[in-house]
């Protein structure tokens, strides 16, 4: 056996198909994190193809969103990405506003913002718990879900939910954050600060977790972009394109943020680009909080679109039951914690759509496993399936 | 010449979100060679991020053969990261002859069909004659009986055996099948016409049309694996498609009474004194005993909970 460039090692020729045995992993796994099937092809201790088996959590999203409203289909959509459900609701809420023509007030974009990214930070921090489980680390996880408690807490305190808020509504935000949400925000920034440094600490220095990502799971850049990479992912390996940069969309263009860009596009690459992400977006939410507290609140609360008498459907309290979009087609994306989250919308006029598809990054990055993983030890698979960080809930839908 | 429209098309957008309506730019493409040359041109311009590709299902219309075709818009979006990442979405119509038996694809309806050598050409033939059809079924119904098996994995690529879908008159596939029908209805015809594949232009397309075939029924010609991606190997129909109706959920409120008139005629006021509803098999001895004339049927169609049309007058208690 001889290395390759990278830790990768060159599988050898074998016509008559010794010792080739091939593993299914899952639909249930301690390891995975979702049912997914992993169909792991491997010569000895060296994987030599992985062919994912999805649809264990389809749920039909697409087709029960044709005949919904497009708050039902917000929460629907929210189900898809748990992790950070606020991208959902924004995605619909864009689409409605971009089909029907809605301004929203600038205040409420920059709350939207500071959501958004505030989900980026949860989703990234449970994230990294689950990755030290997968690398052996079992301190990671237990460390991560104490930082991200108050997190939740925040979002409860903002929309009474913790992970499906249904706060972002199309007009704006269903309502202005009470004012301790502040004070509780600066707290969770400083103790996140803190806390990162010691993440870092803990895995930086470890030769443990470095031995086990340095140069593994390598993806080219070339490939990463020809077969549907985005976000950290497509980051980590060289490429700088972050839609929140280069396709501003609320208040971006406002803020000064850094995109963090890897070299080799390994295991090592792309945490490292996850945790410098989560810093950036703790710098944006200081930057949404100063903006916020010099613009006036929007009257009536949410600033979303006048309910019209009657018809709310009896849901009562949804400012946004019974709106009428005009006919249209509409893509919009998001760069959300995992990639470029995007939805196309197809409306031919209605209180819901007519078609709707969510691009979800989770799906093809879990179809790069198989590149990823060809030339690795069998014991590599879960810490290159852990960097991706998949979520089943938007492969399936 | 298109190349150089498009290109002009994308600059002129600067960069931003261009959306190319085939009924705005009808002449810009005119049959599938036309679109597969487009899109590599795109590709080579610096539209080499696949960002998404979906289809929308418009009905079925009839066509100028007053044949019934079902409609459906594609949506392809694309982004270039040589021009600052800029998007770009392209939308074009695709029409299709359909069997009457709508939903259902032939292949999966359990009849057999032949042997035949379809051919699996990489570029697809610019006219969608009913030949070409065929032949891309011929390769999607291969694809579809051949979900990579486990020994395949080990062999490495499969080999290519291809099937012929079945050209059983029931299913109504066959082409000649609507030359019978009298003039002025439509008639049944062929399957929705086959789309070339992106996969060979964008790998990553490959895993959504897998995805748009099993949810809306577009085959693609040209792709080597349209195997269910999300769905059960076992699921009839096209979820994504208008007509498409859920099955209904088995009744399991059965065993519950619908209406105030039942409960009271059966007796259920004794089971309501005990404090614990009637279970199935008490009921339909109840039943038994009254030679209630409408037993079974009244059971299984009406009253579910999850049914939408509600028949019933009164709920579940």
């Amino acid at each position: 056996m001889t290395r390759i460039s990278d830790r990768r090692l060159e599988l050898r020729h074998d016509p008559l198909l010794t010792e080739k045995v091939v593993y299914s992993v899952g639909p249930q796994h301690p390891s995975l994190p979702a049912p997914v099937r992993l169909v792991v092809q491997a010569d000895g201790e060296l994987i030599e193809r992985v062919t994912p088996e999805i649809g264990y959590l389809h749920r039909g999203v697409e087709q029960l969103c044709a005949r919904r409203s497009y708050a039902q289909c917000a929460a629907l959509l929210s189900r898809c990405e748990w992790l950070a459900g606020a991208n959902a609701d924004y995605l619909v809420s864009a689409a409605v506003e971009q089909l029907a023509g809605i301004e929203v007030s600038v205040r409420a974009q920059w709350l939207r913002m500071l959501v958004l990214e505030l989900s980026r930070i949860l989703s990234h921090l449970f994230w990294w718990g689950q990755l030290g489980l997968e690398a052996g680390q079992i301190t990671a996880v237990f460390w991560a879900l104490r930082e991200r408690e108050p997190g939740l807490d925040l979002l409860e305190l903002l929309s009474g939910h913790r992970w499906h808020h249904g706060w972002i509504v199309p007009g704006g935000v269903r309502r202005e954050p009470p004012a301790e949400f502040y004070g509780g925000l600066a707290r969770f920034s400083g103790r996140l600060r803190e806390a990162l440094e010691h993440f870092e600490e803990f895995f930086s220095d470890n030769a443990i977790w470095v031995n086990r990502s340095e140069l593994i799971g390598t993806l080219n850049s070339d490939y990463a972009q020809a077969h549907g990479a985005s976000g950290p992912v497509l980051r980590a390996s060289g490429v700088d394109h972050d839609l929140r940069r280069d396709a501003p969309y609320l208040q971006y263009d406002r803020v000064s943020f850094s995109v963090p860009v890897g070299e080799y596009g390994d295991v090592l690459d792309r945490y490292q680009v996850r945790m410098e992400e989560m810093r950036q977006s703790l710098s944006i939410i200081a930057q949404c909080v100063e903006a916020i507290a010099h613009l006036a609140p929007t009257t009536g609360g949410a600033g979303g679109p006048a309910r019209s008498a009657g018809e709310d459907g009896g849901h009562g309290g949804s400012p946004h039951q019974g709106i009428e979009v005009p006919a249209g087609e509409a893509y919009i994306a998001v760069e959300g914690p995992r990639g470029e989250l995007g939805l196309s919308v197809v409306s031919e006029g209605g209180p819901g759509p007519a078609r709707l598809h969510l691009r979800s990054p989770s799906l093809y990055h879990l179809h790069l496993l198989d590149e990823l993983c060809r030339g690795y030890l069998l014991a590599d698979l879960f810490v290159i399936l852990g960097s991706l960080d998949i979520m089943i809930g938007e492969v399936d839908r | 010449m298109l190349n150089d429209r498009l290109q002009q098309l994308v600059r002129a957008a600067g960069g931003d979100a261009l959306l190319l309506d085939a009924r705005q730019h009808r002449g810009l493409v005119t049959d599938t060679s036309d679109l597969i040359t487009m899109l590599k041109n795109l590709r080579n311009d610096g539209f080499t991020r696949f960002i998404d590709f979906t289809a929308h299902h418009l009905g079925a219309k009839p066509n100028d053969d007053n044949q019934l075709a079902e409609r459906f818009a594609l949506f392809l979006i694309l982004r270039a990261p040589k021009h600052g990442h800029a998007q770009l979405t392209l939308k074009w119509n695709w029409p299709g002859a359909i069997a009457s038996g709508r939903g259902v694809p032939p292949w999966r309806d359990g009849s057999q069909g032949g042997t035949s050598t379809a051919p699996t050409d990489d570029e697809p033939s610019a006219a969608v004659d009913v030949d070409a059809d065929l032949a891309a079924l011929g390769v999607a119904s291969h694809a579809f009986e051949k979900a990579p098996a486990l020994e395949e994995l080990a062999s490495g690529n499969g080999d290519a055996t291809h099937h012929e879908p079945p050209t059983s008159p029931q299913t109504g596939y066959n082409k000649d099948d609507g030359a019978g029908q009298p003039d002025g209805e439509p008639s049944p015809a062929g399957p929705v016409t086959a789309h070339p594949t992106l996969s060979h232009i964008w790998p990553a397309a490959g895993l959504a049309e897998r995805e748009i075939f099993e949810m809306t029924g577009i085959p693609f010609a040209g792709h080597d694996n349209l195997a269910p991606l999300l769905l059960d190997e076992q699921f009839v129909g096209f979820p994504l498609r208008r007509d498409y109706e859920p099955p209904k959920r088995p009744d399991y409120a059965g065993a519950l009474l619908k209406s105030r008139e039942e409960q009271a005629l059966l007796g259920l006021a004794l089971a309501a004194q005990r404090g614990t509803p009637m279970t199935k098999l008490e009921l339909e001895e109840q039943r038994a005993q009254m030679g209630s004339p409408q037993q079974d049927d009244d059971r299984e169609h009406g009253g579910s909970r999850y049914s939408n049309n509600d028949n019933t007058s009164g709920g579940a208690p």
